[in-house]
């Protein structure tokens, strides 16, 4: 499954959930895992629930 | 004042505004004193993604009767995944029955189809659509034809007012062409794709005053289906799946969208009114239900008996030793999801085992939860030898120079002077070095599954069933619980 966080992508096992996608993006880009989950956002502006479920080509965004 | 009465006023204010008459906002006549044709409305309060929620009923319930004194034709609607997340309800002898005797108990008109509907396997949905005295609806899903699954593609419910609206829904159905549940939940249903089999019902809308889809497709999902909708076909879309807080107004093509987050947190109200020449006007407020306020008692007695249900506290299987680390416990869990998912290998990273020590004598449900809390679900892989090994490379120092758990192979770390891992090889439980170039099936849990960075050419394909759930049906099953005392399967 391939799902965008902040416009990069990132490749996951299907039915991973948005907590998944973004410890992957973490990982991926070499970022540190916060202790704490950020605020996630869809491309309208709404929050979403880390446990929320995803599609291929979501597109999540998250403080840089 | 509470703030769902303020929203309530407001909406009726806002009604009157549109209608120019002086009666109530839910009980409105066809024609006004003058005769003339007069706009009529409906009130529905949404909810989506409940996921067992029970504690938050009581409150729901006193919302949703408060809510009924103003709108006596309130429509009370779930956009599906009313299930799954909480031990109370899917340990519950008849899995899934609190919620659905709690949604009754409430008088929920209708229920989408959630893919978390499917959790409680065939014969237990089945058995549920029965027991439900809301429907459910799905109009793109083919049940098995040996079942007797009540579930319908629409519904029409007629107010007291004389609005006919119609209710259609559409469930996400993923790349494997199933919705995301455990394949064995779904096998015989057919699925059909949901963007196309919306044209099949947008007839609807020309025998109806309103059409409403309460989908459970994603928030993105609903947005291109908006999007390609033809115009005045849908007037509101009720969303649900991938657990979206809407809080401001989002209308695509013409269509308000909502999505009320997850677990009864939220519900939105949502407004339409029929205007005399057949146009709809949408309004929509996101209220917060899981928050402190009235509760109400009979509903709250309910759920504390669900609470103390005997199947959380009862013995599944007898250990016939004590367990006094965590990496004992660990190798137990890991066999039992091995088994479960029938795997060749599982794993389980250290910090996975929240508990070094298990008594001798009975486990119990919330023992599995205790040691397992995090609702984490297992992930299948397909992975060679040399995968694992990098799996396993990556994850030695990402764990804080902590082994996993295996069950399946044995390891064994070579570090250098520094502690850091330097190499390592596997063994078969007979002794055997592992044949490095096979592929081999991998159970693990989600968080290692999006946490370990090594290169492997299979993503990956979550199962949709919690560890502990897996743990809960394999220590059922053993009933004796063999001594790990002394199992070492990790060598340093």
């Amino acid at each position: 499954m391939k799902v965008f966080v902040n416009d990069k992508k990132v490749v996951i096992f299907h039915g991973a959930k948005v907590v998944d996608v973004v410890r992957a993006y973490y990982v991926k880009y070499d970022k540190k895992l916060p202790s704490s989950m950020p605020v996630v956002r869809d491309a309208y502006g709404n929050s979403i629930a880390l446990d929320g479920e995803l599609k291929d080509e979501n597109r999540l965004y998250i403080p840089s | 004042m509470k703030q769902y009465l303020a929203t309530v006023k407001m909406m009726c204010a806002a009604v009157l505004l549109v209608t120019v008459v002086l009666a109530g906002c839910s009980t409105s006549s066809s024609l006004d004193v003058a005769g003339q044709p007069q706009a009529k409305s409906v009130t529905i309060l949404a909810v989506n993604d409940m996921h067992a929620a029970l504690d938050n009923f009581p409150r729901l319930a006193s919302m949703v009767d408060e809510l009924r004194e103003t709108y006596p034709d309130l429509l009370l609607v779930s956009a599906g995944d009313n299930q799954t997340g909480n031990p109370a309800n899917d340990q519950y002898p008849e899995k899934g029955m609190p919620m659905i005797e709690l949604m009754n108990a409430l008088e929920f008109d209708l229920s989408a189809v959630g893919n978390h509907e499917f959790d409680s396997g065939l014969a237990g949905f089945e058995h549920i659509t029965h027991k439900a005295n809301f429907e459910f609806l799905a109009a793109n899903i083919e049940p098995p034809s040996d079942t007797d699954f009540r579930i319908k593609p629409y519904t029409i419910i007629e107010t007291n007012n004389g609005l006919r609206v119609a209710f259609l829904s559409l469930l996400d159905i993923n790349a494997n062409g199933v919705p995301d549940t455990h394949p064995d939940n779904v096998k015989g249903f057919k699925f059909n794709d949901p963007l196309q089999t919306v044209q099949q019902y947008l007839f609807l809308k020309d025998k109806n005053d309103v059409l409403v889809m309460v989908n459970h497709l994603g928030f993105e999902e609903d947005v291109k289906l908006a999007n390609q909708l033809p115009a005045n076909t849908v007037d509101l879309i009720i969303g649900g799946h991938s657990h979206t807080k809407v809080e401001s107004e989002q209308i695509h093509n013409g269509i308000m969208i909502t999505q009320a987050e997850r677990r009864l947190k939220y519900a939105s109200l949502i407004q339409l009114t029929v205007n005399p020449d057949g146009a709809v006007d949408q309004q929509q407020q996101l209220l917060t239900v899981a928050k402190d306020g009235e509760t109400r008692a009979d509903i709250q007695a309910v759920v504390d008996g669900y609470n103390t249900n005997p199947a959380l506290t009862e013995t599944i299987a007898l250990a016939e030793d004590d367990f006094s680390s965590y990496e004992e416990i660990g190798y137990l869990v890991t066999d039992a999801i091995r088994t479960e998912a029938k795997t060749d290998i599982a794993l389980i990273n250290a910090g996975g085992v929240r508990i070094a020590n298990l008594a001798k004598g009975p486990v119990r449900t919330r023992d599995v939860y205790e040691i397992d809390p995090f609702g984490n679900e297992m992930v299948l892989f397909n992975l060679t030898g040399h995968e694992l090994r990098d799996l396993f490379l990556f994850a030695y120092a990402f764990d804080g120079n902590k082994p996993i758990y295996p069950s399946g192979i044995t390891a064994r770390y070579t570090l250098n002077s520094d502690q850091n891992l330097k190499d390592i090889e596997f063994f078969t439980m007979n002794g055997k070095p592992l044949a490095m170039d096979k592929t081999y099936s991998v159970i693990m849990n989600n968080y290692m599954a999006s946490v370990y960075k090594y290169d492997h050419k299979d993503p990956g394909q979550g199962l949709f069933r919690p560890t502990a759930e897996a743990a809960i049906d394999y220590l059922k099953a053993l009933k004796k619980i063999p001594s790990y005392r002394g199992v070492q399967r990790v060598e340093m």
